[in-house]
């Protein structure tokens, strides 16, 4: 049986429950809400509305004479990374390809180096056939091919002639690859000049493009090798032809018995009686630019050609003395006084030509000097020299020449 | 029957009351929508100056890339003179023999079509540049118009205005060139002409 107090207390149980019920209510809700959100979120996402489409037209009533709208070109390329990285990964290669052109560049002036030398190398063996067949007096190409020394020089010529050829090859390969280099780098920098301003640049391109030219233009050996077999050399005859003409006709250098063995000295390092000299050949001048002396006294050379002149300016000492020189060829000039040497004697020099003049005006050394110079057209060239602080001896006529070419 | 004076008086009063009462409510009114208009032309001149210094940013940017694009050009005709003075070059056919050269006509080719597009583009945001101003003007003026008058109908213009500052926004988010585009590139026989003859 209920009691009273049952009764009072049966509502109490529900009043007592009613705020869980509230709380799971207001649960389920929040939940309904929050599945409902997401939901709509996930519509919205998926249906992408657009408030201005991408492709619409410019507006009616703005008159601006619009070119037309540029639109992007799809990359024909699969895209894995973003433009801005591929455009970073473009900049970083155009340092291999810089890289890559400068190893070029050492290796082009390498083979000019050696054509250079080669040339030189051919003019030397023709100065000293041509020595050759003068002195055993050979007047035809059956005599120069008989005698063992001549023949031997003929085919050191013809082979340096080959080698000379030969090296235009990777020569000519090495400028091309340079420039292709220069030009996949040149294009992928103009599109990255633009690349943030302009749609359908093709980074990823580029980048194949780099890549196939780092690969392309990569000096291997077999990239640079020589065919000598392609070229077409001159035959012995040929060669020895010439030469004999040139022997007789040209004259050559004076003959000077001694010559080739104190040649032969300085050559071998000794060059006590170079001061002997009175003629020299390329050789000669080659083995005395190539010694370590400070100062070569050569006074007894009465001349100096241009070749003589440019392999005498590669030697590194300090005080030259070339006082038996009376006249200096312009061509000449230009080679001696491109030598970097501090201390240049020309006193046999009489005269000063306008072109010699301009040559000795741009010498970089510290003392020169002329004392047996008697004429010059132009005293000014001396006194720019002079007036870059070189000390120049000059007879007391040319130095009043002088005096008055700087006071104007 | 007579009436009360004073009950007369009343409803005078109380007739006199609901007139002033409309005419305050029309004046304000009228006020209210002209302070209105007000505050619209003057958000339209803040979009209008917010618009042109977006263009004007945009027009700077294209100038700076058309200089380099130009400096690049002029770099690369003067080593195509230097290279034709070298190999004495007279055509273009003698030209394009000599690598340099060849390659750097290309491109030339390529920057002369991405400056043509450039070009275009900065003639276009310097005519904008003109509308806005224009434009800023006009509102001015109505402006003044509106305070004057506390009336005036500017909706035809806040329209036109409107869309142009739609336009132009839109337009100043596109690329200002397409890579890859064949209109405008010169051929290279018109380059190697203007290069000969130094113009």
């Amino acid at each position: 049986m209920e009691t009273d107090s049952q009764h009072d207390d049966t509502p109490s149980i529900p009043a007592q429950r009613t705020p869980a019920k509230r709380t799971i209510a207001l649960a389920a809700l929040v939940a309904i809400a929050v599945v409902c959100a997401a939901a709509a979120g996930v519509w919205l996402h998926a249906h992408k509305p657009q408030l201005i489409p991408a492709d619409a037209a410019p507006g009616d009533g703005v008159d601006l004479n619009a070119p037309p709208e540029p639109k992007p070109i799809a990359p024909v390329s699969a895209q894995t990374a973003s433009p801005d990285e591929d455009a970073a990964a473009v900049k970083a290669r155009l340092n291999d390809l810089d890289q890559l052109r400068q190893v070029l560049e050492s290796k082009k002036s390498a083979i000019l180096q050696a054509k250079h030398d080669y040339r030189y190398g051919i003019l030397e063996l023709e100065d000293e056939t041509r020595r050759v067949i003068r002195h055993a007096r050979i007047d035809s190409v059956g005599q120069a091919l008989k005698h063992s020394g001549v023949e031997s020089l003929l085919r050191n010529i013809q082979r340096r002639q080959i080698y000379f050829e030969a090296l235009d090859q990777p020569l000519g390969w090495i400028e091309s690859a340079s420039e292709g280099l220069l030009y996949v780098g040149r294009r992928a920098a103009i599109d990255l000049l633009v690349q943030d301003v302009a749609a359908g640049v093709d980074m990823r391109g580029h980048l194949m493009a780099i890549g196939q030219a780092l690969e392309r233009y990569q000096p291997n050996p077999g990239r640079l090798s020589i065919d000598p077999a392609s070229i077409p050399a001159a035959s012995l005859e040929v060669i020895a032809k010439g030469l004999i003409e040139q022997a007789r006709t040209l004259g050559g250098i004076p003959a000077d018995r001694r010559r080739p063995e104190i040649e032969a000295e300085i050559c071998s390092g000794n060059l006590s009686r170079a001061a002997e000299l009175s003629t020299l050949s390329l050789r000669g001048a080659r083995c005395l630019a190539e010694s370590d002396a400070k100062q070569l006294f050569l006074n007894r050379l009465s001349e100096l050609t241009p070749l003589g002149a440019e392999a005498l300016s590669k030697w590194t000492g300090e005080w030259l003395c070339v006082n038996g020189i009376a006249r200096l060829d312009p061509e000449a000039a230009a080679h001696l006084f491109a030598w970097r040497g501090r201390w240049l004697s020309l006193n046999g020099l009489v005269d000063l030509p306008p072109e010699t003049g301009k040559h000795l005006a741009g010498w970089d050394g510290r003392q020169l000097e002329l004392m047996g110079l008697r004429q010059t057209a132009d005293a000014s060239d001396l006194a720019k020299w002079e007036s870059r602080g070189g000390r120049l001896f000059v007879p007391d006529a040319i130095r009043s020449a002088i005096d008055r070419a700087g006071a104007q | 029957m007579n009436r009360n004076p004073a009950d007369t008086g009343t409803k005078l009063f109380s007739n006199a009351r609901r007139i002033a009462a409309l005419l305050l409510l029309w004046v304000g009114t009228a006020l209210a929508a002209g302070a209105e208009k007000e505050a619209e032309l003057n958000l339209t001149l803040h979009n209008l100056t917010e618009a042109a210094r977006l263009v004007a940013a945009r027009a700077a940017t294209a100038a700076a890339v058309l200089a380099q694009l130009q400096g690049h050009s002029e770099a690369l005709e003067a080593e195509i003179q230097e290279e034709r003075r070298r190999v004495r070059a007279l055509t273009l056919r003698q030209a394009l023999r000599v690598r340099r050269i060849d390659y750097n006509l290309q491109l030339m080719q390529q920057a002369a079509a991405y400056a043509a597009q450039l070009e275009s583009r900065l003639a276009y945001l310097r005519a904008a540049e003109t509308r806005l101003n224009s434009y800023r003007e006009q509102v001015r003026d109505d402006r003044v118009m509106l305070r004057t008058l506390d009336n005036l109908d500017s909706s035809f213009l806040l329209s036109q205005v409107r869309e142009t500052i739609e336009e132009l926004h839109r337009q100043c988010t596109v690329p200002l060139l397409v890579a890859g585009k064949a209109d405008g590139i010169p051929g290279l026989e018109t380059l190697w002409n203007d290069i000969v003859q130094g113009r």
